[in-house]
């Protein structure tokens, strides 16, 4: 009897030493820059016009006031708490990562598709009520693909102006000027303006615009994120005043291309919804239904003519139609899905699960910001450049969402569990047409914009790319041919988002 | 439920009935769980994407009585899933692994009565790599589990009796297939996810004698922290899934052939949080027989 429970104790201990709490959040140490990029201010700006936006000069470090400042820092270093040491480290010296992540989690918080009402409608979120449910916004892939353009467009466009005064004024961080205690890795960019301020402040700009109930939760980041630079002795208070009022006023900028984007058309009306269905059923003789029960409206059927960044338009790169249903190349896809169900190998399961990034998750946009956060550290980005990255993958991740969604509803292409007699999928099946895959689209987009910026790693984001378009046909959810022709047109996306980078004097 | 926890009767872990040594007893019970409505946090929903959500099981288990007063309980269930509602594939498969040691170190016997301490440790584990998180078609959740249990057994000469369990279940992490997800208002970058513990109870009140035994009871289990399933989300392995459960259960043992009994057993949901308020029930063959006699005392 002893040895049973000698033994039922220490297996008691074993599991309980790996049931240990799982920690959210991501974690990362800060780094030093590998480049500071002095030339940055001569950078083109994606969006505004920077010669509207003037940074006043600093006062001089002899002056009485820059000199207050400074005793404000040190006094600061010799009383810090533990939780204001804590927010120096986890805003780190490159914060445009940990706005990327607080976008992700409302994304995921917000990723909740409407409850149907008793009568079998279904109620949609609005913006001018955004507190009553249905929650404003639901932040499905193309409002996260959008909602990610703009954050990243007015944090690289602030951040370009930035630059440029900060090498016109040369006013150096207070640890160089005097004897400042920093706790994070010292270098020679001029503190003035703090790019941490115009980070804060532009992207909180932008999330409020975005996430209007997380006002409050993303004004305390916000004011936390720029304290956590006196805490840090990395600026002073003049450095993050000039920093906030330069994001504000560009991100506000940035933010007017928003009201008049089409986006607030992308939803149409059930007449409009009937008027897409007639046109796909008379020129093709297909179209889709919804698949849920009760019929849910699909998911914004008119996004595809929201303005666009990179390409023309959202028309300007529709592929050509998918297979007549029915005929010999829909049956070989149809039998490949059925044939997959039937004999699904644990790699196609975890590939589908992998990349499923569905309801209450970041979406493919967040994720693959999330792939590009990983290249960030490990280059050692200093924010500027980190902007850019991110500007050009989510301006082409928002224009493939946009291009794809037109390609949607303009064929208007029943998805398998649609089409094919008696099929179940493993995933669910989202609730849009099913011709072109979007996950395909995003991706390939997303990682060609990120091979060429990162291009040691091109191979490994071509194959991620991949597997998130083969991860819709393992899960049941698109043909083949939605998949194959989804990643062509993200390529022809992305590369003109590399196009733009390449003339914006940063190469 | 969206996780039944598996049907219990025969000589169970939670029951106050004893194997003698040498005897072993195989039953294979089948069970029926189905509900229409489920408790998204503690809003009762329908959902007619899944209309009718149905989990059936086969579950052969074995219980030996191994020493005086020591009984050792395995199981292995079969579990397949589908509903009537939804364009979403059930899924099947072998579940978990069940392995429980039955101790009773007390007893105290009067006139017309007698009263049993038991205790009980139990160990399960997933049996295949079936996926915990395509809940509620998921066959289990996928943790690794230890369980203690007290057992107070008070049995009449006349055969009435009452039993009162009381168990607690430390649970593994689980590992997902996605290293992303959001749960109690947080976003985690790991595929890793923590399972909250479980506190369990189950009050049986019934009779027995050398051909029948039956009993209605109440069992209840709760979560021990967890998450809500939100408005219209996905529901999550490691939600806050509370239950309470009535029903009743019978076995009844031929006279023609010695050890052969059948089964059955029915329940329903009465309270629930983030679990289908699920109506059971099932039934099956029990046999019972010696393989080695035990020595004289």
């Amino acid at each position: 009897m002893k040895n049973y429970l000698i033994f039922i104790l220490s297996a008691a201990f074993l599991l309980q030493s790996c049931s240990e709490d799982v920690e959210s959040g991501i974690e990362y140490e800060t780094y030093a820059f590998a480049t500071l990029d002095e030339q940055g201010g001569a950078w083109n700006t994606v969006y505004i016009d920077e010669t509207q936006f003037v940074v006043p000069a600093p006062d001089e470090i002899n002056s009485d006031r820059y000199l207050s400042e400074i005793q404000e820092l040190q006094n600061m270093s010799s009383n810090l708490t533990a939780e204001q040491r804590e927010a120096v480290a986890y805003w780190g010296s490159n914060a445009v990562l940990r706005w990327n992540e607080i976008a992700r989690e409302l994304v995921a918080k917000y990723n909740l598709p409407p409850a149907p009402n008793e009568d079998g409608t279904y109620p949609a979120p609005s913006a001018a009520n955004p507190g009553v449910y249905p929650f404003f916004p639901f932040t499905n892939p193309p409002y996260t693909s959008r909602a990610y353009a703009y954050l990243s467009v007015a944090q690289y466009d602030a951040l370009i102006v930035a630059w440029k005064a900060k090498y016109q004024y040369n006013r150096m961080a207070p640890y160089h000027t005097n004897d400042v205690a920093c706790l994070l890795p010292e270098n020679d960019l001029p503190s003035y303006p703090s790019e941490d301020a115009v980070i804060s402040a532009a992207s909180e700009k932008v999330l409020t615009a975005m996430f209007p109930l997380e006002a409050e939760y993303i004004k305390a980041k916000a004011e936390e994120h720029r304290n956590s630079r006196l805490w840090a002795g990395a600026n002073t208070r003049s450095d993050l005043d000039a920093g906030k009022v330069l994001g504000e006023a560009v991100a506000t900028s940035v933010l007017d291309r928003s009201k008049s984007d089409g986006m607030k058309n992308a939803g149409g009306n059930p007449v409009k919804w009937d008027s897409l269905e007639t046109a796909a059923q008379t020129q093709f003789g297909w179209h889709w239904e919804s698949q849920e029960t009760p019929q849910r409206p699909g998911m914004l059927p008119f996004y595809g003519n929201v303005r666009t960044w990179c390409i023309p338009s959202g028309a300007s790169v529709r592929p050509g139609p998918p297979p007549a249903i029915g005929s010999a190349e829909f049956e070989t896809a149809a039998a490949e899905l059925k044939d997959i169900a039937e004999n699904l190998s644990e790699d196609q399961r975890r590939i589908a699960n992998a990349w499923g990034d569905g309801v209450g998750t970041y979406t493919p946009p967040g994720h693959w910001n999330r792939i590009a956060g990983e290249s960030i550290i490990a280059m050692r980005c200093n924010p500027l450049r980190s902007a850019r990255v991110l500007a050009h993958l989510n301006m082409a991740v928002a224009d493939a969402g946009i291009a794809c969604w037109e390609t949607k509803y303009y064929y208007h292409y029943p998805r398998p569990v649609q089409a094919i007699p008696g099929f179940k999928s493993l995933l669910g099946t989202p609730n849009f047409p099913s011709y072109t895959s979007g996950h395909s689209t995003f991706s390939a987009a997303a990682a060609a914009v990120l091979g060429h910026f990162f291009p040691a790693e091109a191979s490994r984001f071509d194959a991620f790319a991949l597997e998130a378009s083969n991860s819709r046909i393992y899960g049941g959810i698109h043909y083949r041919f939605d998949c194959e022709v989804g990643l062509a047109v993200g390529k022809t996306i992305g590369e003109a988002a590399n196009a733009l980078a390449a003339q914006d004097n940063a190469e | 439920m969206f996780f039944a926890v598996p049907c219990i009767h025969a000589q169970t872990p939670d029951d106050g009935f004893w194997m003698e040594p040498g005897q072993i007893c195989i039953a294979v019970p089948y069970s029926f769980d189905s509900w229409d409505e489920y408790w998204e946090g503690e809003l009762l929903r329908d959902n007619q994407n899944i209309g009718t959500f149905k989990r059936q099981s086969v579950m052969p288990m074995f219980a030996l009585g191994l020493i005086p007063n020591l009984n050792v309980i395995v199981s292995l269930p079969y579990v397949w899933t589908s509903s009537t509602g939804g364009s979403v594939t059930g899924q099947e498969g072998v579940q978990d692994f069940s392995l429980w040691l039955k101790w009773r170190p007390g007893q105290f016997s009067w006139e017309k009565s007698r009263l049993d301490l038991s205790v009980v440790g139990g160990f399960s584990t997933p049996a295949s790599n079936y996926y915990p998180d395509y809940l509620p078609f998921s066959i289990g959740l996928a943790s690794t589990n230890l369980t203690g249990q007290g057992i107070v057994h008070f049995e009449m000469k006349k055969g009435w009796f009452a039993t009162l369990t009381g168990g607690y279940t430390t649970r593994s992490n689980i590992e997902l297939e996605r290293d992303h997800y959001y749960s109690g208002g947080q976003a985690y970058y790991t595929n890793e996810m923590d399972m909250p513990d479980l506190a369990t109870g189950r009050l049986a009140l019934g009779f027995v004698n050398a051909r029948i035994k039956t009993d209605a009871f109440v069992t209840v289990m709760n979560t021990l922290g967890g998450d809500d399933i939100r408005r219209q989300d996905m529901p999550l392995p490691n939600n806050n899934m509370d239950q309470t459960r009535v029903g009743a259960e019978a076995q009844y043992y031929f006279a023609k052939i010695k050890g052969l009994s059948v089964i059955g057993f029915g329940s329903y949901a009465v309270a629930g949080r983030n679990v289908g308020q699920s109506t059971n029930f099932g039934g099956g063959i029990a046999y019972q027989f010696g393989i080695w006699k035990p020595r004289a005392q």
